[in-house]
């Protein structure tokens, strides 16, 4: 009788150690790999719920999350409620958003540029715009919202006309309605690109001054194992840069060779800069 | 034409332009802030009582400059050790005294600093009595980047956050207490926290006067002479009335209007 029972417990522990053995396995499988989510707002090419990988940064937060075990989700919300929930974990630039929330952590993944943008046809002379009085004598289209302190440039004698897209300001600049747009550099490429993929020489874009943002990934103080996760990011983002992936997928939006100039400079000015502790 | 201005954000989207006047002003004088409103605020067409006082005192002695308010003090700090930018703003922002030695303070205001704490999480009131040691059994909310050292010394537990964060904490019972600026606590209480503003009580006695300033930083080829002239330019706008005119925006009390003039009369007499 007692063998009998050493025998019943003996295979209950068996078939218990199986049990955690097999749970174990399948959590370490990629598909079981801890769960991240995170709030972002539609923004293309960077950040979109349509494509398989959810845009540029997407294909980055998903990379450098695969590669050290974790899995990302991306979920999309309009900004102001991103902003207005100061929990959760959000990705974007962080300037809309450290305002109100403290995070554990924030990893720039990428930068974009703001740029002045011209359909050259329509302009006998090359137009150089170096400050703000030299926008006077055009039609300057911006989009709908952002010029939030619009008493200065509505007394600064300057013509701006808004629209709700990235996309209209394009065509508008094409119909002759506005003369200048001021719009992120890679969304503007990738509209000029989809219209008019034959005039992408006659679009020329104007540098400015400071115009750069930082686009990152910020881990919420209330996420769990906050800081163990924003290591394991920051060692993803850095093996994916190492290997390749990171350069492979900002070439596919940008173009093989293209990468702006002094990209991961501004990446690391940008770590330095909101990691400051001095 | 002196022009200074401040840099703001778009809400459209969080990768999105963030259209500034900075964008289109080439400018190599630039004065960095943190978003502390309504001294210093994105939230304000002319950027807060603050950054209005620098603007009107720029204009007077015909200096273009930017000020760009930007969200976290770490960020303030990052600029003028890691870049070259002619001042920033700010309280004493914690500089050691060898980071001193390449700054030059000129007072352009002040805060009247208290102690906050939520009545409906505690029973009996929190009093302060000159001491930090009467307040050891509670834990202190303390802002990112402020030095603890005092409370630390006796034994009040610190937690660091955001402003806004704080108060959350404050009222989920996470922190005890926190220091803010009496304005700032009355605009952020009106804008974020409406319903539970009435629990939110000043620690009696706790009210304590802390001199803002402009920094200018000596490694910029400009800030010798325009530190030396910005006083002079400050002295002007206050005997015009100008100075006063600008903070009876944002101080409604007679009271508070005397006070704050009285010391700065008193701090601009102390600066060589």
């Amino acid at each position: 009788m007692n063998q009998l029972k050493q025998k019943h417990l003996f295979l209950q522990l068996f078939k218990n150690a199986i049990l955690v053995v097999t749970i174990s396995l399948l959590v370490s499988l990629p598909g079981f790999a801890e769960e991240v989510v995170f709030g972002a707002n539609e923004s293309k090419p960077y950040w979109t719920s349509e494509k398989q990988y959810n845009g540029m940064c997407g294909e980055i937060v998903h990379a450098m999350s695969k590669s050290v075990g974790l899995t990302a989700k991306i979920e999309f919300s309009p900004l102001q409620r991103l902003i207005d929930d100061d929990a959760n974990n959000d990705l974007g630039n962080p300037d809309f958003y450290m305002k109100s929330q403290s995070f554990a952590s924030i990893i720039p993944i990428a930068i974009y540029k703001a740029s002045l943008i011209y359909y050259q046809p329509h302009h006998k002379e090359p137009i150089e715009i170096k400050m703000l009085d030299d926008l006077k004598g055009f039609k300057v289209g911006i989009l709908k919202g952002t010029m939030a302190e619009q008493s200065y440039f509505e007394h600064s004698g300057i013509d701006f006309e808004t629209s709700y897209s990235q996309d209209s300001l394009i065509k508008k600049m094409k119909l002759g309605r506005i003369d200048l747009s001021l719009e992120i550099e890679l969304v503007a490429k990738t509209s000029i690109t989809n219209y008019f993929p034959e005039e992408v020489d006659n679009f020329k874009f104007i540098e400015l001054n400071d115009a750069d943002s930082a686009i990152a990934l910020m881990i919420a103080e209330d996420q769990p194992n906050a800081m163990e996760i924003s290591n394991k990011l920051r060692s993803g983002l850095k093996t994916i840069i190492e290997n390749g992936t990171y350069k492979k997928i900002v070439e596919k939006y940008y173009g093989v060779g293209n990468i702006p100039n002094n990209w991961f400079d501004d990446l690391e000015n940008y770590r330095l800069l909101y990691n400051f502790q001095g | 034409m002196s022009l200074s201005c401040f840099l703001f954000a778009s809400d459209v989207s969080a990768t999105g332009p963030r259209i500034t006047k900075s964008l289109l002003s080439p400018n190599e004088n630039q004065i960095y802030s943190y978003d502390y409103p309504p001294f210093t605020t994105t939230d304000l067409e002319m950027g807060g009582m603050s950054t209005e006082i620098i603007d009107a005192v720029l204009q007077k002695i015909n200096i273009d400059a930017t000020q760009i308010i930007v969200p976290l003090q770490s960020m303030v700090k990052f600029y003028i050790h890691q870049e070259q930018p002619l001042a920033v703003y700010g309280k004493n922002l914690n500089f050691n005294q060898q980071q001193k030695k390449h700054l030059t303070f000129i007072p352009i205001g002040i805060m009247n600093s208290q102690y906050v704490f939520y009545k409906p999480a505690h029973k009996e009131n929190v009093s302060w009595n000159g001491q930090l040691s009467s307040l050891a059994k509670y834990t202190y909310g303390a802002s990112n980047g402020e030095l603890v050292e005092e409370y630390k010394k006796e034994n009040v537990k610190v937690k660091y956050a955001r402003t806004h964060s704080l108060l959350k904490k404050l009222i989920s019972k996470e922190i005890d207490f926190m220091k803010m600026s009496e304005l700032n606590r009355i605009w952020m209480l009106d804008k974020h926290f409406p319903h539970e503003k009435s629990g939110f009580v000043v620690m009696n006695n706790s009210d304590k006067i802390e001199p803002v300033f402009i920094i200018f930083n000596k490694k910029h080829p400009q800030s010798s002479h325009i530190a030396k002239i910005f006083k002079k330019g400050l002295a002007e706008i206050v005997d015009s009335g100008e100075y006063l005119k600008i903070i009876k925006k944002y101080r409604t009390q007679k009271s508070k209007q005397e006070q704050h003039m009285q010391v700065l009369s008193k701090l601009l007499t102390q600066v060589h």
